[in-house]
């Protein structure tokens, strides 16, 4: 208001901020805090994923647990579903990965975020960031639930890590499958819709509640060869835990397809998921 | 920051020439043209459909044009993409705030993004709150917050790094009036500091009110160009208007002014209006005036005026403005 007449602004007011790893990461980083405090505020969903398998474990440990067991020995067979619980949750998750992805695409805010001097794929590494938290916290209290029905690692500290870190295995390529799952999906509603009718039966055909043999012979092959299956059963022996008697290849090879399974889908599903998030909106 | 080779002259501060766009078989843009100088308003003024938020979105980076270009203080939209972005604030048809965040979080991770440390982030967003009005919300979710609050909230993102360019697209659509004079006040205080502001606007009274030039367009086009004024001298001058109380008095007051005047009057029957041409005011009123005398009050209202931006826009696209509703198109929902 001094000065009569303000100057044009010059256009090198504003220098550009540098661009790189360090503001990729940076970005990340802040956009995680973001994520975590939408689940704190809105928790219906974490909360479901986690519940679901819980219950499941409870209701098959106690309710069906005296015909279920293989050997007729009830707490043997709780601390045999811990495993699967875990298993069972890692799966769930992918709901909220989907969610997540298509919430942040499709909302107004992805136009904020793209005329932002940072780098947009920040939004995907921070789902990731933040999904793989929350995995860690999961199996902490599916672990501690796990210890209150009378699980133990039976094998040793090593064993139970090997366990933990395939289980996260395979969680970080389902929240890559996730990602994928969310950019394509119309809208945030539709990808909870798809995810659980997708994680139920790939969870319960497995071999993780009862021994393939128990099944009809056109289905126990389908349950043997399921990821989930060998996952349960890779988990089971790190952590020292009696197993469902199977001789099928992926069982006996179980930590190998668990390991390799995940690797193998993250392969197809991270470059289509790049390539589809970068021709968003365009 | 000294520059080594001051630019001569200095670039447009928006600058676009032939931008076209085509979404299927709907051309957004059509050859598009615009031009506005660093430190002035240029209001897009048009229908739902003109290519309003197309235009926004190409300036902003956020789509590529299929042909032309558009440049951002002489920055290339397309190939200088990030040096465009960290010179330009979009605030969106529907507020792109979110709403699980408090409006000091929204602030202050938006103003991370920017590349801002944390207390500097921290700083900038309690300014921001303060000087919004939005201090007494700033720890309340803006899912809580009213129309107006958002649309605030939004605004103050925008203005997280002083922006040389802030886009606004349809700023205060579905705002009650009140919120809508606070917007208004807000962009003038802006313009006041130097910044540039291209916004786009379906209300007339807006852009009048805002800009210090307007395009008009229509069907991903420029149909008219030019200041307020400029636009109302190209439909014509002055207009003297009389109202009447009873229909059944248009057709007389209309043969005593055309008789008086010397010009075909227009009868604006749902109105109860007759105008007709007019250049000299003082001359028109007095004759009109003394024409009319007999009709006395029968006569509701006697004025010369000159053409709103409403019928400026009528007589150059055909059409009148749409009414405020949205076509669902927004700055942010296309995916």
């Amino acid at each position: 208001m001094s000065t009569a007449t303000a100057p044009a602004p010059a256009p090198t007011r504003r220098r550009t901020p540098r661009q790189g790893p360090a503001k990729t990461w940076s970005d990340t980083l802040t956009l995680t805090r973001r994520n975590l405090r939408h689940m704190a505020r809105e928790p219906f969903e974490p909360a479901i994923a986690l519940s679901m398998p819980v219950l499941m474990v409870l209701l098959f440990g106690y309710v069906f647990g005296g015909v279920m067991s293989p050997t007729g020995d009830e707490a043997e067979y709780r601390a045999m579903l811990v495993p699967a619980m875990i298993a069972m949750v890692m799966f769930y998750g992918i709901a909220g990965t989907a969610t997540g992805v298509a919430r942040d695409t499709s909302l107004a805010v992805m136009s904020r975020f793209r005329t932002l001097p940072m780098s947009p794929a920040a939004l995907l590494w921070a789902r990731v960031l933040t999904d793989m938290l929350r995995a860690v916290v999961e199996i902490a209290l599916l672990l501690g639930v796990g210890l209150l029905l009378g699980w133990r690692v039976e094998s040793d500290p090593a064993g139970a890590l090997a366990a933990i870190a395939l289980l996260l295995l395979f969680r970080l390529s389902l929240v890559c499958a996730g990602v994928l799952l969310g950019l394509v999906v119309p809208n945030p509603d539709a990808a909870s819709m798809l995810i659980y009718p997708l994680a139920f039966p790939m969870t319960v055909l497995s071999t993780s509640f009862v021994p393939a043999q128990a099944m009809p012979d056109w289905l126990a092959p389908v349950a043997e060869w399921n990821p989930v299956s060998s996952l349960v059963t890779a988990a089971r022996e790190l952590f020292g835990n009696p197993s469902l008697p199977s001789d099928a290849w992926p069982a006996e090879h179980a930590v190998l397809v668990a390991a390799v399974v995940p690797l193998l889908l993250m392969v197809v599903v991270v470059p289509l998921a790049l390539r589809r998030f970068a021709r968003l909106g365009r | 920051m000294a520059q080594p080779t001051p630019p001569t002259p200095p670039a447009p501060a928006v600058h676009a020439e032939g931008l076209t766009k085509r979404y299927g078989a709907v051309r957004a843009l059509d050859g598009l043209d615009l031009h506005a100088e660093p430190g002035t308003v240029l209001a897009l003024l048009g229908p739902n459909g003109a290519g309003k938020t197309t235009a926004v979105r190409t300036l902003t980076t956020l789509t590529a044009p299929d042909t032309g270009w558009a440049r951002i203080h002489g920055l290339d939209t397309v190939a200088r993409g990030d040096e465009v972005r960290a010179r330009i604030g979009l605030t969106g048809q529907y507020a792109t705030v979110d709403e699980l965040l408090t409006g000091r979080e929204n602030l202050e991770m938006f103003a991370r993004l920017h590349g801002m440390t944390a207390t500097a982030a921290r700083g900038r967003a309690e300014d921001l709150l303060t000087e919004f009005d939005l201090t007494d919300a700033a720890d309340r979710g803006a899912a809580t917050y009213s129309g107006g609050m958002r649309r605030r909230l939004d605004l103050a993102v925008s203005l997280l790094r002083e922006p040389d360019v802030l886009f606004l697209d349809e700023p205060t659509t579905g705002l009650d009036p009140r919120s809508r004079m606070g917007v208004w006040e807000s962009v003038a205080e802006l313009v006041r500091g130097g910044t540039t502001v291209l916004l786009t606007t379906q209300y007339l009274e807006e852009a009048d009110r805002l800009a210090d030039r307007v395009t008009v367009i229509d069907h991903g086009r420029a149909v008219a160009d030019g200041t307020p004024d400029d636009l109302r001298a190209r439909v014509g001058g002055l207009r003297l208007d009389v109202a009447v109380h009873d229909p059944a008095d248009l057709g007389r007051a209309a043969e005593l002014l055309g008789g008086a005047l010397g010009a075909a009057p227009t009868v604006d029957t749902r109105g109860l209006r007759v105008g007709v041409p007019v250049t000299d005011r003082v001359q028109a009123l007095f004759r009109a005036a003394r024409a009319l005398e007999d009709m006395g009050p029968r006569i509701a209202d006697l004025d010369v005026r000159r053409p709103s931006l409403d019928e400026v826009f009528l007589s150059l696209t055909g059409h009148a403005t749409a009414p405020a509703e949205t076509d669902g198109t927004t700055v942010g929902a296309t995916r």
